[in-house]
């Protein structure tokens, strides 16, 4: 793949994933974008072994999760994670503010539900298509969303 | 699809957050970031390609040597006398062998990396 096709085929899914990783980072717009930044490098540098135009989306999004799992881990080893989560709540403008409750409520599953549960009901992925992005079994994505719901039950239903 | 499922489709329908930067500072940033994957990458290829044609060169080299050493062995025997001359000649080609592998490597890596640069020096400047 050349660097044009790659940057046709990015142009046409880049909206999807920063607003997927925008949730996943609970509404830390900046990190949602470093992170897109950084997975769609790792992709530019691996893109020679997608064979498949049809396949880039996937392919891409496993890349983004990869890397949101990366940086949490990174985060975690730092223990700042959640003081992060916690400002970039508190720092964002208006529009950030109006998806505060939802932001909220993400930031009450765990990485691997909220991950399921974003690409499953944001971006409309099969229950299998999530299981070969997170790399995981159709059982167990389908627990992931079961209680991601239970959790944005309260959000759904104040 | 039950209720509650519908319900937080709808839900996550209309989640469009605003970005911090706009599409078009976005892809410049990712581009310039390209920019420089491209650099490495290509640095990458021609350090492979210098460092296949130097192995190349010291194999050949190094056979070279080795078998006008080899046949000039006879020679050394007499040279050396009966006694040293069961196994210097041998030690000769050995190290003679090894050392046209090493400048025959290294000379082809210095000569190429030289004649790189004054491509890039002489190269038109922009992307």
């Amino acid at each position: 793949m050349d660097r044009e096709q790659f940057i046709r085929l990015i142009t046409r899914n880049l909206e999807d994933l920063r607003r997927l990783l925008t949730a996943l980072c609970c509404g830390d717009r900046q990190l949602a974008d470093d992170l897109a930044q950084d997975s769609l490098l790792k992709a530019y540098i691996q893109s020679d072994t997608l064979q498949n135009e049809e396949k880039f989306r996937p392919w891409l999004l496993r890349i983004a999760y990869t890397t949101f799992l990366n940086n949490k881990r990174a985060q975690r080893i730092l223990d700042d994670y959640d003081a992060l989560c916690a400002v970039a709540a508190d720092d964002e403008a208006d529009s950030a503010f109006r998806y505060q409750e939802l932001y909220d409520a993400l930031n009450r599953l765990g990485a691997t539900e909220r991950t399921a549960v974003a690409l499953y009901y944001l971006e409309g992925y099969s229950i299998k298509e999530v299981a070969s992005i997170v790399s995981t079994s159709p059982e167990a994505v389908k627990q992931h969303i079961y209680r991601g719901r239970q959790h944005l039950r309260k959000f759904l239903n104040p | 699809m039950n209720e509650e499922d519908q319900k937080i489709r709808e839900m996550l329908a209309g989640f469009r957050p605003e970005a911090v930067k706009s599409e078009v500072d976005f892809m410049a940033s990712l581009q310039q970031k390209m920019d420089t994957v491209d650099t490495v990458r290509e640095f990458c290829r021609a350090e492979r390609r210098r460092n296949s044609r130097a192995i190349i060169i010291a194999a050949i080299a190094g056979v070279l040597t080795g078998a006008g050493l080899t046949f000039a062995t006879p020679y050394l025997t007499a040279l050396f006398g009966e006694v040293l001359g069961a196994i210097l000649p041998w030690v000769i080609v050995a190290l003679g062998v090894l050392a046209a592998i090493f400048a025959g490597y290294f000379l082809t890596i210095l000569l190429s990396s030289a004649s790189d640069s004054k491509q890039v020096a002489t190269a038109p400047a922009g992307r």
